[in-house]
């Protein structure tokens, strides 16, 4: 086997036999993705962890994950919040409220920003005070 | 009297990262300030890198997953600071972009016992220009160094501030925080 590549090449994993594996072993992996529609990218990649998410109207007529997610943030919820509370990982949290942005469900708030100094000094007052 | 229950708009939010090696304090930090319980989410594929991180496919032992604790702490009705504790683990590199994406800066905590472990932390945010501090936690029983001696091991400029502090110490532990916050003033 080995001198099939006499020159050094034949790193681990690289050879063609090792690709007939079947990626079964990855299916409890993959199974959280069923409910993203199997998608995995977020129309709005503006969305990060820290991101806040605020219900605009009910949650009348919507599956199980963005019904629980509406519910949760009638009070306002970050992403990470969102993915902790629904016990999914984050990229899938992404991906939902991504789509609940886009079909106006729900609002963002965008993030703050490190030049904004009466931010910066905001929140220096708000952790001396806490 | 107005019948709105909630702001027009959610809240902003202000995000900063505690970073260092593995067992220097990143979770006892985020649960000092925290305001809620610190949050435990699963953080393994972020919205980029699923379909696309091959190790997916890979038994569990090469498995992406991995915990993630953060905090939060309401500064007024419209803003909010939530803390993020980074895996120690260098090789979750994609998801410290993820994560540190849009922070205002970071917190590298030290051990005076490994000092090393938070090379790879100091590597990362210099790299990215993102502004950051370092904060020894001080372990009871470990090595009580001048903070000048620190500055020297880990080859810190002298812009950046070098701080001792215990993690569990919910007073000494704003301060921390604070002196981040100052430091993006200056």
């Amino acid at each position: 086997m080995s001198d099939k590549y006499p020159d050094g090449y034949a790193t681990q994993g690289r050879r063609s036999e090792d690709n007939k594996s079947p990626d079964d072993s990855g299916a409890g992996l993959l199974r959280p993705y069923i409910i993203t529609g199997g998608r995995t990218e977020a129309a709005n990649s503006d969305l990060s962890i820290e991101s806040v998410i605020q219900t605009k109207d009910g949650f009348a007529g919507l599956g199980f994950e963005k019904r629980a997610i509406a519910k949760h943030c009638a009070e306002p919820k970050s992403i990470g919040e969102i993915a902790a509370h629904l016990k999914v990982p984050l990229g899938v949290a992404v991906v939902l409220v991504s789509d609940m942005l886009a079909e106006g469900l729900v609002i963002a708030h965008k993030r703050a920003s490190a030049n904004d100094t009466g931010l910066i000094e905001r929140l220096i007052e708000g952790i001396r005070a806490i | 009297m107005t019948a709105l229950q909630h702001p027009e708009v959610p809240p902003q939010s202000a995000k900063i990262v505690i970073s260092g090696g593995f067992g220097v304090g990143k979770t006892t930090l985020v649960d000092t300030i925290s305001e809620i319980t610190p949050v435990r989410t699963e953080a393994n594929m972020t919205a980029a890198s699923i379909g696309h991180d091959d190790r997916q496919h890979l038994p569990d032992k090469n498995k992406t997953t991995v915990a993630l604790d953060f905090g939060r702490v309401t500064i007024d009705e419209t803003l909010r600071l939530y803390l993020f504790g980074t895996p120690g683990q260098d090789r979750f590199g994609f998801m410290w972009d993820y994560l540190v994406n849009g922070a205002l800066g970071a917190v590298i905590l030290a051990d005076t016992r490994r000092l090393s472990d938070c090379y790879p932390a100091i590597d990362y945010y210099e790299s990215r220009r993102i502004p950051f501090i370092v904060a020894i936690n001080q372990f009871e029983g470990s090595p009580q160094h001048r903070l000048d001696q620190v500055r020297m091991a880990l080859n810190i400029p002298g812009r950046i501030p070098v701080v001792r502090f215990d993690a569990r110490d919910r007073d000494v532990s704003k301060e921390v925080l604070i002196e981040l916050l100052s430091l993006l003033l200056r």
